[in-house]
């Protein structure tokens, strides 16, 4: 599960980054700046419509009578303008078509320099046909036919052709008119009055057919390289390459796109799986947190550590560690008889309530429970021997404590063992089923040791091994009572009560016969019972109920064996 | 409906099978999300030029352009403050010149309409023939420069090239150099243009100080934007102005300067067996073509009254001679002296206000 969310996460990191990389690539990938294409097809139509404007333009001037070519100067104007931004934006051009433009460029202006020729020329013989139509208009309403005659006749052919010829340009016309013109000339050629009269109404007859016909030229020429023929196929040309480079883009684009879409899918898909890995690995976390709890309750953690386990699942069979600490056994006087008298609930209640007090004092002195025999406990202590003798005392106090309070029914007492030894902590049993325990000598005799607390009616009871590493200090409320024969082993084993718990007129008894008594018992188990009598008689006079010393003395024969357990 | 499920459906396994979820609502839920998201973010993301092309404004052709006859000045033309300042220290700049000995404003006056007489005597240098110089106002706005109009107005920059009496012009580079050598040039030009000193931008700064001197509001221009009247005479003047087809040739924002024209349209002014000289060629000195040969550019009518002496080469010294000239050479009719009078009259009002306050 844990690799599966590494890759998991890997997997969606990667999906978040190349889909940011495709869409910045994507936002980025416009080699052609959209704007600065649309600023050129925008000069290219303006031009267009400057070059349009000039046709319409010379039309309109041609056929009305409008008095300015500002607005020829003012589209010739525009085209300069839009060249030059053309050339400004000539390497953006290049980038696109692939070739230079320069040359295209070039050429148009070689057209447009003959337009402006034809356009020059045109104003030119503009202003002389719009002169000489004013004239003629002026003319013939200053003329007055006061006769009828060749002249007359000939000036009314003469302005009705030309007035028609002014409207539509006809060669066979116009020869007509000029024909005309020289015969009003011949006819008048003797007559001084009517020559200077017709002067300059021939002169300016003459002067617009002349002008007409010229004009006409430049109109057709004018017309036939209009805009359409000059700026069209450079347009015509630009579009096709950027149409077909923008279309090669727009395909990597659009690949581009789809593989950032793509790649957003993954990375949210790969989300969704994190989501749910994420969501099932809290689930089983939170069932394992749970089962370790109860594990720890059945297999004390202090066990574990001492194996050098972190959990459970690491126990193997075989497991062992071997250590020095002491042993602690408590147990309950008379429990048979007392749980004859109660039911299996109440019995259940009593051992329940009575160990529920006695585990957290053991605790407290940082030893553990081992295991539970029945009424019976079995604690380790890791710790010093001071720990697990205080430990022993406090839970002799606390069960006064509790018979203070009237908890149990049937007031009991508690019988406390202790001994130090080396032990051997390990699994027992098979492979599928097996148990945490101590195999140690010591075990058994801390627990024969516990069973000797009957016998001499003593709360709490040590061995040697604890004695010699307690502290002085708390040696104070120690007697050697006995010496006892370990089955199995040849040295006695020397026995010490604690008198702590005792009521204090009676510890106060037997703290200043100490002295006299562990005398007493040393010269009883070395083999001289005449003379530890003397010293238990001078203890006992003036502590005459003392249970073990009473046992000594009753003891005290030549015959003295020392009590095996 | 059906397709959805069934793809729903796949992906649930996909996920059970990988994750070993059995969870099938969340995975709807998710997936459900996960389309209601995407597919406006697939919509509206689509690639934008696939759908818009520039091209797609291709037909769109609609150009109005004005008709009106005659159109006063405007109050201001648009410029560039900072490089018109630049035009105007170079317009005084005597640099400028071959022998660095005279400015543009010692003939061609940016204060008054005089113009400096005996200019060819003076300055061979910049003046192949003896002409008359024509004042600076208004100039921006022909069409055409100079005398002989052999050149056209640039957009982006005034033609300057003077040609000395051997035709030969100052060097393009002679004048960036002495300018370069000045670094108060060097500082202003580097302030308003992204090259520094070039010549092109020389002749830019200059166009940008020439949009500066117009003389606008003359009581003609009043009278077309409706602010006054004019008197009868001056109407009388205009009628005959147009109708006599002075406005044929003298039209436009300006009253001429648009284009070329023979001197002599209707009479012979200049006969070829005469005794012609060069200077009177005009166009044809320059593109060497017959059909040229007389051709002058129209000279701009705007402040005609100040600006004595007349014709190209200021041989006519009144206005009123000048009309008559211009009535039987170029229109081929006679006027009256009452009639000059009153155009005489009306073109008077066409003399403007020198604003060099702009």
């Amino acid at each position: 599960m844990k690799y599966l969310i590494t890759s998991f996460r890997w997997k969606f990191l990667a999906g978040i980054f190349s889909a940011f990389l495709m869409t910045v690539l994507f936002s980025l990938s416009r080699p052609i700046d959209q704007d600065m294409v649309d600023g050129i097809v925008d000069s290219f139509l303006r031009i267009k419509h400057a070059e349009a404007s000039i046709d319409r333009g010379v039309l309109q001037l041609r056929y009305y009578m409008l008095y300015s070519y500002d607005t020829l100067d003012e589209q010739f104007y525009i085209i300069r303008e839009e060249i030059r931004t053309l050339r400004d934006n000539e390497e953006m051009m290049s980038v696109i078509s692939g070739t230079s433009i320069e040359t295209s460029i070039k050429n148009y202006e070689y057209l447009l320099s003959e337009r402006l020729l034809l356009v020059n020329r045109f104003k030119m013989q503009d202003v002389v046909l719009k002169n000489s139509l004013l004239q003629i208009s002026k003319f013939r309403k200053k003329y007055i036919y006061n006769r009828i005659g060749d002249v007359d006749i000939l000036i009314e052919a003469i302005l009705a052709n030309f007035f028609q010829y002014n409207l539509a340009y006809d060669e066979k016309l116009s020869e007509e008119i000029l024909k005309d013109v020289l015969d009003l000339e011949n006819n008048t050629a003797g007559r001084e009055g009517e020559q200077a009269r017709l002067k300059h109404f021939i002169l300016n007859i003459r002067k617009a057919v002349a002008a007409k016909k010229e004009l006409n030229f430049i109109l057709e020429k004018l017309l036939e390289r209009g805009a359409d023929r000059n700026i069209d196929p450079i347009l015509v040309d630009f579009k096709n390459h950027y149409n077909t480079s923008n279309y090669y883009i727009n395909i990597f684009r659009l690949l581009l796109y789809a593989f950032s879409v793509v790649m957003f899918l993954y990375a949210g898909f790969m989300m969704l799986k994190l989501f749910l890995a994420r969501r099932r690995l809290h689930e089983s976390n939170l069932s394992l947190v749970n089962m370790n709890a109860v594990f720890v309750k059945f297999v004390p953690v202090e066990f574990l550590q001492m194996l050098g386990k972190e959990n459970i699942s690491q126990v193997t069979f075989g497991d062992y560690v071997k250590r020095d600490m002491s042993v602690l056994f408590s147990d309950i006087r008379s429990f048979t008889s007392m749980s004859e008298m109660m039911t299996p609930e109440e019995n259940f209640e009593f051992i329940n309530t009575y160990l529920g007090k006695m585990g957290p004092v053991i605790r407290k002195h940082n030893g553990y429970i081992d295991k539970y025999i029945g009424d019976a406990v079995m604690a380790l202590f890791s710790g010093t021997v001071d720990d697990t003798v205080a430990a022993a005392v406090e839970m002799i106090g606390t069960l006064e404590k509790m018979h203070s309070e009237h908890i149990f029914k049937h007031p009991f007492h508690i019988g406390i063992g202790i001994h130090y030894g080396s032990m051997m902590l390990g699994t027992i049993g098979e492979h599928d089923r097996m148990e945490g325990t101590v195999i140690s000598d010591a075990v058994n005799l801390a627990s024969r040791v516990e069973n000797l607390t009957k016998k001499y009616k003593v709360n709490l009871l040590i061995t040697e091994d604890v004695y010699e590493r307690l502290k002085d200090s708390s040696k104070e409320n120690i007697r050697f009572i006995d010496y006892v024969k370990v089955k199995g082993k040849s040295n006695a084993v020397r026995l010490y009560e604690v008198f702590e718990n005792d009521p204090s007129d009676i510890k106060q008894l037997k703290k200043f016969g100490k002295h006299f008594t562990d005398k007493a018992v040393d010269l009883l188990c070395s083999g001289s019972p005449e003379e530890s009598l003397k010293y238990l008689d001078t203890y006992l006079k003036s502590f005459p109920e003392d249970p073990v010393m009473l046992l000594h003395r009753k003891a005290c024969r030549p015959d003295y064996e020392p009590v095996s357990v | 409906m059906k397709h959805l499920q069934q793809i729903y459906s796949w992906f649930e396994n996909r996920i059970i099978k990988e994750t070993g979820s059995s969870d099938s609502k969340i995975n709807r839920i998710f997936l459900t999300g996960i389309s209601a998201v995407m597919i406006p973010v697939i919509y509206f993301l689509w690639p934008a030029s696939v759908k818009d092309s520039p091209l797609r404004y291709i037909n769109n052709s609609v150009h109005s352009a004005s008709l009106t006859p005659f159109r006063p000045l405007p109050l201001r033309l648009n410029y560039d403050s900072s490089r018109a300042a630049l035009g105007e220290m170079l317009y005084n700049e005597k640099k400028l010149s071959p022998d660095s000995d005279v400015s543009c404003r010692s003939c061609h006056d940016s204060a008054s309409f005089v113009t400096k007489a005996n200019a060819y005597r003076d300055h061979k240098d910049l003046m192949k023939y003896n002409l008359d110089v024509p004042v600076i106002f208004n100039s921006v706005l022909n069409s055409r420069r100079f005398r002989d109009g052999r050149s056209f107005m640039d957009a982006d920059q005034l033609n300057i090239e003077h040609r000395s009496e051997d035709d030969s012009k100052i060097q393009s580079s002679e004048i960036v150099r002495r300018l370069a050598a000045d670094g108060n040039y060097k500082k202003l030009f580097s302030e308003n243009y992204p090259d520094g000193i070039t010549y092109k931008n020389v002749k830019n700064s200059l166009l940008e100080y020439l949009k500066t001197l117009i003389t606008p509001n003359s009581k003609f221009d009043r009278f077309l934007r409706g602010e006054e009247e004019l008197s009868e005479k001056e109407i009388e003047g205009y009628d005959l102005f147009v109708g006599n087809g002075c406005v044929n040739c003298h039209q436009g924002i300006n009253l001429g300067g648009n284009f070329v024209h023979y001197l002599g349209a209707y009479k012979t002014y200049y006969s070829d067996g005469d005794d012609v000289p060069e200077e009177d060629f005009g166009l044809y000195n320059v593109t060497g073509w017959e059909e040229d040969k007389y051709k002058f550019r129209v000279s701009s009518l705007r402040n005609v009254a100040e600006t004595a002496p007349y014709l190209h080469d200021g041989s006519i010294a009144t206005l009123e001679k000048t009309v008559q000239i211009m009535a039987e050479y170029q229109l081929g009719i006679s006027l009256g002296d009452e009639e000059i009078d009153k155009i005489t009259v009306f073109l008077h009002t066409l003399t403007g206000e020198i604003n060099t306050k702009q």
